[in-house]
């Protein structure tokens, strides 16, 4: 699926290479996000009659990587994504249109659906919809009014959950409270049992012909749920007709395990659904009362100790809570384990113990970390959040906590859920021994190593989607040269090295690693001729060349840089700059220059102390004057005796 | 056990002595020859107090020179049989005495300009040789500077 940037002719965008969008028109609300009418991309060319729209995702809250195994998935009730696609500065999914407004639109004029309407034409084919999700390992996480539309023939259409987080424009009484408890991105993709407790509730509000809990925000309706159980939250006063009450007491049990199929769902709908029985959890006779709270439970414990945790965890070392767990919830088995935990712990436990704590209370609650709820599978909703905001980075360090610190494994071994093998192996490239030691940045990796279609947070790219190494290419291959203070900053070099993990194998520093990391891209991703990114990073070379010694060898090398940034060559930049061997033979001549400098500056201070020659040349001088002596007197001799 | 080192003194004092001897010798035997050794050596021996160098070169090279110019004064009174008056004929005669001590000067004069002219060879030479070096470190420090 080609993935370019491109624009059309008429100023339109092209999405995904055969999508076509024109976002200058009036929006409209889909999946909870904007979205403009979408043609093919050629008049004519593959239109199926099909309508479309483009939607245009969130920036900081990027579709997660499962979105490719939407694509195309052909069900006669889902709305699915065609394609998808990073342009204009923007990431883009095409989507079926819906054939008019939302149900949750609707709701006012089509009035209260009777029963047997919920069964056939809402819970048979959603659940066979979902059937075909769950087969694939996919769950929806988005079925709500708003994303349920009606077609031809009555027909439910299902509008996409995929273009966002898992669950993260879910409303809290479409979610479970476990969910409810979390925010938006926290949510995670969770499990099957998940939808039908989001289509339970979609259901009971077709049939009430109303949007339920209304006027309440999502922490009210999660306590009131907690508080009444979720049946009894959502329908009031509401009288039931019997099978559906049966029915949706399963579908939103608190327990994923105690909610029917979407097998036998789609099979029978309202009717022959087996409800299975589970265990309720105990609650006290006697409550306990710990300062406000009435406490009856010992799931309301944990969410008591977690809405406090330092009052909290000090209350529940006094021997009254775990003798109230003994005798009062009659749980001794529970009360034992605490104590166990507690005596080997802190006065002020560790995050993980305060998890495995909270797990112990409460199995069914998700994990709790550093004051916060979240199911593990959310971890990349997580971090795309927390990276995304710009100063944020500190606060997103718990998470890097929690997955180095193996917590996610633990606290599923103690509540019988498997660590999703998503967070295993983002586990497993944290252990990486090329990964940067600085957190942050290890942060930023795993950010975008989690979320393939997270943009670069980086101030520079504010205006665009570059979520691809090539397009950061190609977005800094169309930047001026000068004014940054850095080739590349963190986030740059963070989704580059996320990306590409085998970049982590560059030992360079600096602008050379920056330099070597973008030639790598190029090289890999068969990119030739960048000419701007090569004269964006010629000045960075030329810092970097001014330190090669030799004047002569630098000036040979510097003509090779500039050769290989005119042709757009970073491969050819790189190997002008970063040339080892060269290196060392031109190091070991600096080193003998600088030998025989220091030999040619001696000998220059042994002329300067050389002077006039000294006693020796004198006594030569006299010596030779002596011998001219010698000369003239046996001349004289010989001239006197010849007369 | 190394050789004793001869002071200066020392070694002037053999030639002391065996001049001393020499000129008693022929004051006793030639009395004219002392007259005209006493008009001859007080040049060089002027210029033997002078020189304050070890070996006194340049004193003897000057010494040696005069004996060249000495030839002819001595020949002359050699010819004329060694008497008095041979020798005050040729004292009364400038010259014959003045060559002599011309050449004396002559002598030092050499040894000295000798000196001038290596000295000013050698700096010559150091200066190329400065100039050659300079030239060389200049190179070398534009390239690997």
């Amino acid at each position: 699926m080609a993935r370019q940037q491109q624009e059309t002719a008429d100023g339109g965008i092209l999405v995904g290479n055969h999508h076509r969008v024109l976002p200058s028109g009036a929006s409209v609300a889909f999946a909870g996000l904007d979205a403009w009418p979408a043609l093919p991309a050629v008049a004519g060319g593959e239109g199926d009659g099909r309508r479309l729209l483009a939607v245009r995702t969130l920036r900081h809250a990027p579709p997660s990587r499962s979105l490719p195994s939407f694509i195309e998935l052909m069900h006669p009730t889902l709305l699915a994504p065609q394609a998808f696609g990073g342009a204009s500065g923007h990431f883009w999914v095409v989507c079926e249109a819906p054939p008019g407004p939302s149900l949750a639109e609707q709701l006012a004029e089509t009035g209260p659906w009777p029963e047997q309407m919920v069964s056939e034409r809402l819970l048979k084919p959603v659940a066979q919809a979902l059937q075909r999700l769950h087969m694939l390992g996919l769950t929806h996480r988005g079925i709500r009014l708003s994303n349920l539309f009606l077609g031809e023939n009555g027909r439910l259409l299902l509008g996409p959950g995929c273009l966002a987080p898992p669950a993260f424009f879910q409303p809290a009484r479409s979610e479970s409270p476990y969910v409810g408890l979390c925010d938006p991105e926290a949510r995670g993709a969770g499990i099957a049992a998940d939808d039908v407790y989001a289509l339970g509730v979609a259901a009971l509000e077709l049939f009430l012909g109303r949007e339920l809990l209304a006027g309440l925000d999502d922490g009210a309706v999660v306590d009131r749920k907690f508080e009444q159980g979720s049946l009894a939250a959502l329908a009031g006063d509401e009288a039931l007709p019997l099978r559906l009450t049966g029915l949706l007491r399963g579908m939103l049990s608190h327990d994923p395990r105690a909610r029917p199929t979407v097998d036998a769902l789609a099979a029978n709908g309202l009717q022959s659904v087996r409800i299975r029985a589970t265990r309720l959890p105990a609650v006290a006779s006697r409550p306990l009362q710990l300062g406000a709270s009435t406490i009856r439970s010992a799931a309301e414990l944990a969410r008591h100790l977690s809405r406090d945790l330092e009052v909290g965890l000090a209350q529940i070392r006094h021997p009254a809570v775990t003798g109230w767990i003994r005798r009062g919830l009659e749980q001794p088995d529970l009360a034992h384990r605490l104590d166990e935990l507690l005596a080997g712990s802190d006065a002020r436990p560790d995050p993980a113990t305060t998890a495995r704590l909270l797990a112990m209370l409460d199995p069914l609650a998700p994990l709790f970390w550093q004051k916060r709820w979240l199911w593990p599978d959310a971890l990349p909703g997580c971090l795309a959040i927390a990276t995304s905001k710009p100063g944020q980075l500190a606060a997103a360090l718990p998470l890097l906590e929690l997955l180095s610190s193996g917590v996610t494994r633990s606290w599923g071994e103690a509540v019988d859920r498997a660590e999703p093998p998503r967070i295993e192996e983002l586990r497993r490239r944290l252990d990486d021994r090329r990964m940067p030691r600085a957190n942050a940045d290890r942060l930023r990796i795993l950010a975008y190593l989690a979320n393939p279609y997270l943009a670069c947070s980086s101030p520079r790219t504010a205006g665009v989607h570059v979520f691809e190494p090539v397009a950061l290419l190609l977005f800094l291959d169309a930047q001026e040269a000068g004014g940054d203070a850095e080739l590349l900053d963190d986030d740059m070099r963070a989704l580059l090295l996320a990306r590409m993990p085998f970049l982590m194998a560059i030992r360079e520093t600096g602008t050379v690693r920056d330099i070597a990391v973008l030639a790598a891209v190029q090289a890999e991703r068969n990119q030739k001729q960048l000419r701007g990114l090569a004269a964006l990073l010629l000045p960075w070379a030329h810092v970097v060349l001014a330190e090669w010694p030799g004047a002569a060898r630098r000036g040979a090398r510097q003509a090779l840089l500039q050769a290989a940034a005119e042709a757009g060559d970073l491969e050819a930049m790189l190997a002008a700059i970063r040339d080892e061997t060269a290196l060392e033979a031109d190091r070991a001549a600096q080193a003998a220059a600088i030998a025989t400098i220091a030999a040619l500056k001696a000998s220059r201070e042994q002329l300067g102390t050389a002077g006039d020659g000294g006693p020796q040349m004198r006594e030569m001088a006299n010596d030779l004057a002596q011998g001219v002596a010698v000369l003239a007197l046996m001349l004289s001799l010989v001239m006197r005796v010849l007369g | 056990m190394p050789a004793e080192r001869s002071s200066p003194s020392s070694r002037i004092y053999p030639l002391l002595w065996g001049g001393g001897m020499i000129l008693g010798i022929v004051a006793a035997t030639v009395p004219g020859g002392l007259i005209l050794l006493s008009l001859l050596l007080p040049v060089p021996l002027v210029g033997l107090f002078l020189d304050r160098s070890p070996n006194k070169r340049a004193t003897k090279a000057a010494l040696t020179a005069g004996l060249a110019a000495g030839v002819w004064p001595f020949w002359a009174f050699w010819e004329q049989d060694l008497s008095v008056d041979a020798a005050i004929t040729l004292v009364r005669q400038p010259t014959m005495i003045l060559p002599c001590w011309i050449a004396v000067l002559s002598g030092w004069l050499l040894s000295e300009t000798i000196h001038g002219a290596m000295r000013l060879q050698m700096r010559w030479r150091i200066a190329a040789e400065r100039r050659r070096l300079d030239q060389e470190l200049a190179a070398l420090e534009e390239q690997w500077g």
